[in-house]
């Protein structure tokens, strides 16, 4: 019995042990499994950035960085070892198609830039030719005033005459109706003179209206600019050029900003009396020199831009500031960002830029 | 009697050489292992700060929350002398706060790319109304 009862328990604790063991762990542990899971992933990922066109076209060296990193994680010799690898290959990836992605936004944004001029142009071209008929048709306008004005005053001059002749003999009857008659063509002439006029006038005022429309528009271009991003201050209008739209500390302006300008210029134009400011601000970040250097530059390259637009230089003054007159905390990097400005001031009418 | 005694004491200088080259071993390892965690932290602070700096107005900001996090880890980690565990979360760190800083950019570059679309939406109106 002894004997028996003796053999069951070895062969139960023979069958135990290796229970035993693979509750301690020899088994794969959850560590390993994360690991392994996580190094799935990450050859998954890499694999499907790797077939994208663009990541391998616009991002090669952090492809090729995302794949060493999966390699290093393949040869891993511990798991936890082999989880961060993972990690870090995941992240490697993820960076190298997200810089494949903003180079191809910056494409478009070419294209857009393109886009964007020749709609300019085309708007430029329209407003001159229907401000040159506007002029051409008031021209005509006074022409035929002129001339029904003239031909009025031969009416005029001949009823004089007629009504001398009259009243000088009473046998130059014949004479006096010749004269009439003479007078009633003038009249009929001064008449369709005066209806030529009034069809020049009609068309003078229709022009008129366009020519309105225009000044009207460029009133709304006042509304615009004050409304969309302008101040009213004591020394004009004011337009703030956000750090945003110039390449990290460069004097580089975004071709988002080209639209902006461009109204400005447009302003500009309309109101020929109206010179502007522009003055260039900067964080406290770096030294006072490099800061006002930037600061100077980021204003040249908005006047720069006017230019381009055919704004007379003489109108432009242009200053850097450098870390003066800060708008925020230096403190944050909001507050920062906030600093790193150009105010563009379109100054009241007459004053000297 | 006089060789095993010798025998001995050259057993045990060995015995004790080995002991003390392991030490020395581990001893280096130790600070290997604290200078690459010094390395690795700083370069973490670095990636962060710049993520940080180029990209103020983005909303990305929730991975540069996580790579900041990770960097507070790893200091811990330095101090309680877990080298590997702070190099570890230090690498971690600087790629979360690379990736922040490319995401941030291409995010940045869409958002000119959309104004710029309004621009030449407006523009085109403009031109519709103009060519009654």
């Amino acid at each position: 019995m002894t004997n028996q009862m003796h053999s069951v328990i070895k062969v139960g604790v023979g069958l135990l042990i290796p229970f035993l063991l693979i509750f301690a762990g020899c088994g794969p542990s959850n560590q390993e499994i994360m690991a392994r899971e996580r190094l799935a992933n990450a050859k998954a990922a890499y694999a499907s950035a790797k077939a994208n066109p663009n990541v391998e076209t616009y991002a090669q060296v952090p492809l090729r960085d995302a794949g060493r990193a999966v390699e290093m994680a393949s040869q891993a010799e511990e798991f936890d070892e082999m989880d961060h690898l993972a990690y870090l290959a995941e992240r490697k990836t993820q960076i190298a198609v997200a810089v494949a992605e903003e180079q191809v936004v910056e494409n478009e944004k070419i294209a857009l830039s393109r886009e964007t001029e020749q709609l300019i142009i085309q708007t430029s071209a329209r407003e001159q030719t229907a401000k040159r008929e506007a002029r051409e048709s008031n021209w005509d306008a006074r022409a035929s005033n002129a001339q029904a004005i003239a031909s009025s005053e031969q009416a005029r001059k001949s009823n004089a005459e007629a009504w001398a002749q009259t009243q000088k003999t009473q046998i130059a009857n014949t004479e006096a109706r010749e004269s009439d008659a003479r007078a009633r063509e003038s009249n009929a002439q001064a008449i369709a003179s005066s209806e030529q006029a009034r069809k020049s006038n009609v068309e003078a005022l229709s022009q008129t209206q366009k020519a309105e429309m225009a000044t009207a528009k460029a009133d709304k271009l006042e509304q615009e600019i004050t409304a969309m991003k302008g101040r009213m201050t004591e020394r004009g209008i004011v337009l703030t050029i956000g750090d945003v739209m110039f390449a990290t500390g460069t004097a580089t302006l975004s071709p988002a900003a080209d639209y902006e300008i461009y109204k400005l210029a447009a302003f500009m134009k309309e109101y020929p009396d109206r010179n502007v400011l522009i003055e260039g601000y900067t964080d406290s970040t770096g030294t006072e020199g490099t800061n006002l250097d930037l600061s100077l530059e980021r204003a040249n390259a908005v006047s720069d831009k006017l230019v381009d637009r055919e704004i007379s230089r003489s109108r432009i003054t242009t200053r850097g500031f450098g870390e003066e007159s800060p708008m925020a905390g230096n403190d944050t990097a909001a507050g920062r960002e906030q600093n790193r400005r150009v105010e563009v001031i379109i100054l009241n009418e007459g004053v000297a830029p | 009697m006089q060789n095993k005694t010798s025998n001995r004491k050259l057993n045990f200088s060995i015995f004790f050489m080995g002991v003390l080259a392991m030490l020395l071993m581990v001893g280096c390892a130790f600070s290997g292992n604290r200078s690459i965690a010094t390395i690795k932290i700083s370069e973490s602070e670095k990636a962060i700060s710049v993520a940080k700096e180029s990209n103020a107005s983005t909303n990305i900001t929730a991975d540069v929350r996580n790579a900041e996090n990770k960097l507070v880890q790893a200091n811990s980690a330095f101090t309680a002398e877990e080298y590997l565990k702070a190099t570890r979360l230090a690498e971690k760190a600087t790629v979360d706060a690379d990736y922040a800083r490319i995401a941030a950019k291409a995010e940045k570059a869409k958002t000119d790319a959309n104004q710029m679309r309004q621009n030449i939406g407006e523009l085109r109106q403009d031109l519709e109304r103009t060519s009654r």
